[in-house]
């Protein structure tokens, strides 16, 4: 990748504007996405608010530069790190941690009805430490009395905390070592996937750009390039009239939604497209089209295998029931052909850590061998990251214990965790790919290679709940965000300040979320805010767990054969890609081919892919370099949109989405 | 107000939402009560599911034939534990041996006929390999056109058929024969005849293959490596003085490849060094004397694989004369395993030789421009690759 401007270097008050910025974010996100069901802040790998704020901020910095050219106010490197603060903290305040996290812990209480039986057969078992007073909850759920009429900070002085500080202790304790062990495994692997495997970052592309054009003084020159302000104009046509047809049905609309699975028959060989849908985001055609191409077929044509699967397979007389997939923890593993996925995990796996293998040796010897040692472009030392990964996961594994795990359980489990989020952080990074949910939990590969007798009864809950926090709706995920902080970083200097910023922002954005959670669900009560998915998911995992408990049902034997088969097919995959030069198809894309993020992203990755193919294959990387500047427009246009019609929309009474939802 | 995702897609395909049927869901004794049907369906109750229990003893185990009779998922509780029996339709194949034969026969004939039109055709081939077609391309000139007789025949076919059908119906001829043109058996016999035609191609394009002159991707094999060290001097002899223009084409093409993960490798810091200008250094590689080196690190796609080596392009003056330039590629592996890189590095070398026969084709205004686009040598400046 290209070297950054490391002639300058980042100063405190960029990292501390940052700060502010993630804090602000965090504090609104609760009340604007939840309260007034405006479009998200956050949402993704790529998110909308802390990429609008990053373009205006540049738009406005140019400008000023032009007028005071000595000042220099902020540099385009500064604009970067406080985006990245920005990104970081997005993910916390919503999806990636504060949305299911008060709901799932107060769930078991709340829900218990006489129809489930909680109260004699679950709540006798959860941890104490872990779960708030009784006094906390119905307050919670119905809000405080008077709440409404209180002001902000009355509501945050009411909370009864005296209920939640034992909870939330040993809650903070966990995320934090979670946290830790994050930045110390990408840290870790930073010089293998950033600089030994030339790492694609598509997501990176339009930030590093325009502030890498900013910083040269050509941020006029980038912006106003006629590849770009064409790549531009299409999205703000399209979402001008949309958003203009929103408010004012008599204009016309332009669909973005095809459902083009009316043409496909509910049996026969394409049933599995019977519900398939295309849809036109310019967003992701222009991500789809900076990422590697191989890994953009590989992306839309395992989503049509995945299609094409369940067909043939009804075709040959195989309809295996949904019940054989026995009990799930998945978010939406619903048929068990998708079980293929954590085979192929397992084995993607072993081939990063096969692809890793001298560096992983270089660690291990530096880790072992005292003496000084030398720091290349990483924030701390490959020996320091390795002591405090090994230390953050046994410290991790020691605290499951505290609350009731088995150690081998427990053990098997923070292995899985991590596991899982490494190739998920990969699958977002290389991919590109903004928008992303896993198919099968962590807990769904160990349920099936061990049986559910691994999980004594509390050990079951305490690892469903803490997978539920932290480990299993990645669509706002810590790790890759971590990844692109590493990659953006690799070349900046003053490391330790950033560091140090990181860790700042990770510690305000989980307590400013958490403060702005409780004083919302508190002032207007959960029952009262559209929290349904957070609620439907929250208690399906208590569901599944007592599900699991009374039936003890093990997974079928179809659950056993998909995974097997999911590992052999990865394995082949991975030798045909090392062995064969022209192979075109790149394992990633089986990961994702039941991912349901790839049923909205999949024409994306298509049209992107055939782009970037026939532009490399007549024109070279000479016209891809000119040829992404326009699509380097739609993604600047789309969020540009995006941005603009949220804000209008905080003044209307509805939001016009530009991105999904 | 969120919705499930299945009520979102219901919704969008335009359904009625219903309630989401979960999987199995295990219901406690104490929470299932025993009504006789009629109260039920008084009640307002309706029918889940019908359990059967038959009076007499069956000969035979009723599931199958019940499943198949009804199309229905069936629970049986037999002396073993519950089976379900479930039918479906399977595929079935008749009528295959009947074909084989014509099949053989028209296979035969399409083979008899294009060999002797590649043996009638061997001037046309040589004129196509002095235009610069390979042999491969050649080959497929054939399957295409082989291709373009077999759509012809087939839609000429499809019109017959029917046109025959028409016209010998009612006569003694067509007696005992039944036509469906309209079913997919129709496009089954198009396909089968396009997949004889191109199977019948694939020799005789080989042979036209041979007989045309090989290219450059048959002829040149890469030299084993010696201490993870391959040494390439590229088949192309140029003028001394175009030295500068020759050098400064590849290092925009390798410039080009700078920031950029896609293609078939990627640049890292480039490097131009005069060996005149410098003094011999121990940290550096190894510098032949009145040469000019281009050289950079590069690493190969596929990137995952970590292969990275350093290239050191270098144009001295050839053995031949002092008027001539030799280009010679030196490539060190520095990472990377050793059998992938020495197989990566063939596409890689291929595209290098594609570029020189890219610059042959400039004219003098293009050579001139390449020229000025060579920087300064960084000789005792810049940092090594």
């Amino acid at each position: 990748m290209s070297s950054g401007n490391t002639g300058h270097t980042i100063r405190l008050r960029a990292v501390l504007l940052g700060l502010v910025l993630a804090a602000l974010i965090c504090g609104l996100t609760p009340i604007n996405n939840i309260y007034n069901q405006a479009t998200p802040l956050g949402g993704g790998h790529f998110p909308l608010a802390p990429f609008y704020i990053l373009l205006l901020t540049t738009m406005l910095a140019g400008l000023l530069a032009k007028i005071l050219p000595k000042a220099r106010l902020i540099t385009g490197q500064e604009m970067l790190v406080i985006w990245l603060q920005m990104v970081i903290a997005s993910g916390i305040a919503y999806t990636g941690l504060t949305r299911t996290f008060f709901i799932n812990l107060t769930a078991p209480y709340q829900f218990a009805t006489a129809e489930n039986n909680w109260q004699e057969i679950l709540q006798p078992i959860l941890p104490p430490g872990l779960y708030p007073g009784k006094g906390a909850i119905e307050p919670l759920y119905n809000g405080l009395v008077g709440g409404r009429q209180m002001g902000w900070l009355e509501v945050l002085a009411n909370i009864p905390w005296k209920d939640w500080i034992t909870p939330l202790t040993a809650w903070a304790v966990f995320i934090l070592l979670c946290y830790v062990v994050m930045i110390a495994l990408i840290n870790l692997l930073s010089r293998q996937w950033i600089h030994n495997e030339r790492m694609n970052f598509p997501l990176l592309r339009v930030p590093r750009l325009m502030e890498e054009s900013y910083d040269r003084g050509e941020l006029g020159s980038f912006l106003l390039n006629p590849y770009l302000l064409w790549g531009l104009s299409i999205p703000v046509m399209l979402h001008l009239l949309n958003g203009l047809h929103f408010y004012y049905p008599s204009v016309p609309q332009i669909p973005t939604l095809v459902l083009a699975g009316h043409y496909f028959p509910k049996v026969g060989l394409f049933s599995g497209f019977h519900k398939l849908k295309i849809y036109f985001y310019p967003v992701f055609i222009g991500f789809a089209f900076l990422t590697a191409r191989q890994i953009s077929l590989s992306f839309w044509l395992f989503f049509l295998f995945g299609g094409l699967l369940y067909g043939l397979l009804s075709v040959l007389g195989y309809n295996i029931p949904a019940a054989s997939l026995g009990v799930t923890f998945g978010p939406t593993l619903a048929r068990p052909e998708e079980t293929q996925m954590i085979g192929a995990y397992g084995v993607f796996f072993l081939f990063l850590l096969w692809l890793s293998r001298k560096h992983l040796q270089d660690v291990v010897k530096q880790a072992f061998t005292p003496g000084p040692i030398e720091v290349n472009t990483e924030w701390f030392s490959v020996r320091l990251s390795f002591w405090i990964a090994v230390a953050g996961m046994a410290a991790i594994v020691g605290w499951a214990v505290f609350f009731g795990m088995r150690p081998l359980t427990a053990t098997l489990l923070v292995a899985a965790f991590f596991m899982i989020t490494l190739v998920a952080s990969r699958v977002i990074c290389q991919g590109g790919i903004g928008y992303f949910t896993l198919t099968a939990a962590p807990i769904d590969g160990l349920l099936i290679l061990f049986g559910p007798a691994l999980f004594s009864q509390i050990g079951l809950i305490v690892a469903a709940v803490s997978q539920k926090v932290m480990f299993v709706d990645l669509r706002e995920s810590l790790m890759p965000s971590l990844l692109h902080t590493r990659q953006l970083h690799h070349q900046m200097k003053n490391r330790r300040l950033l560091l140090f910023g990181i860790g700042a922002t990770l510690v305000v954005a989980v307590s400013v979320s958490f403060a702005a959670m409780l004083a919302l669900c508190y002032k207007y009560g959960i029952r009262e805010l559209p929290l349904e998915w957070a609620t439907r998911t929250s208690l399906g995992v208590y569901e599944n767990v007592i599900r699991l408990q009374e039936t003890g049902a093990t997974a079928g034997s179809w659950v056993k054969i998909f995974s097997g088969a999911g590992a052999l097919v990865m394995l082949v995959l991975v030798f045909c890609y090392n062995r064969f030069y022209w192979w075109p198809i790149h394992p990633l894309g089986y990961l994702t081919a039941y991912s349901s993020a790839m049923r909205i992203l999949w024409f994306s990755f298509f049209l992107g892919w055939l782009f970037n193919a026939v532009c490399m294959r007549y024109g070279g990387v000479v016209m891809f370099k000119k040829l992404r500047l326009f699509f380097i427009g739609l993604i600047i246009g789309d969020m540009l949109m995006g941005g603009t019609w949220a804000i209008i929309g905080m003044f209307t009474d509805g939001g016009y989405q530009v991105l999904p939802d | 107000m969120e919705i499930s995702e299945v009520e979102k897609e219901a919704m969008e395909s335009g359904e009625d939402v219903q309630a989401f049927q979960g999987r199995y869901h295990h219901l406690d004794p104490s929470q299932v009560l025993i009504l006789p049907a009629d109260t039920l369906l008084q009640l307002g109750g309706t029918i889940k599911s019908v359990a059967l229990h038959p009076t007499t003893l069956q000969k035979e185990n009723p599931g199958p034939l019940l499943s198949d009779r009804f199309n229905l998922a069936l629970f049986q509780g037999e002396k073993n534990g519950v089976f379900l029996y479930n039918a479906s339709d399977t595929m079935s194949y008749s009528g295959m041996p009947n074909i084989l034969i014509p099949l053989l026969i028209s296979i035969l004939i399409v083979l008899n006929t294009m060999i002797s039109s590649v043996f009638e055709r061997k001037h046309e081939i040589a004129v196509y390999t002095s235009v610069g077609l390979a042999p491969s391309h050649v080959s497929f000139l054939f399957v295409a056109e082989a291709m373009a007789f077999a759509v012809l025949a087939a839609v000429l076919g499809y019109l017959l058929a029917p046109s025959s059908a028409a016209v010998l119906a009612g006569t003694s001829l067509w007696q005992g024969i039944t036509v469906n043109y309209s079913s997919t058996a129709g496009i089954a016999a198009m396909v089968l005849v396009m997949g004889v035609v191109l199977l019948s191609v694939i020799y005789p394009s080989k042979v036209a293959a041979k007989i045309a002159i090989p290219d450059v991707n048959r002829t040149w094999t890469m030299p084993t490596p010696v201490n993870d060290a391959m040494s390439i001097t590229l088949p192309f002899l140029m003028h001394y003085h175009e030295h500068a223009s020759i050098c400064g084409f590849l290092y925009s093409y390798l410039k080009g490849h700078q920031d950029v993960s896609h293609g078939i490798f990627a640049t890292g810091p480039i490097e131009v060094v005069d060996a005149a200008d410098i003094r011999h250094d121990d940290n550096r590689l190894p510098i032949a004397g009145d040469c000019v080196h281009l050289r950079a690190k590069i690493w190969l796609a596929p990137f995952d694989f970590g292969i990275m080596q350093w290239i050191d392009l270098r144009f001295c003056k050839s053995g031949e004369g002092d008027d001539f330039l030799e280009i010679n590629v030196r490539i060190e592996r520095r990472a990377g395993e050793s059998g992938l890189w020495q197989r990566l590095n063939g596409p890689f070398l291929h595209s290098l030789r594609k570029q020189l026969l890219i610059w042959r084709s400039l004219d003098a205004d293009g050579h001139a421009q390449y020229s000025r686009l060579l920087p300064e040598s960084t000789a005792g400046k810049g940092e090594t690759p």
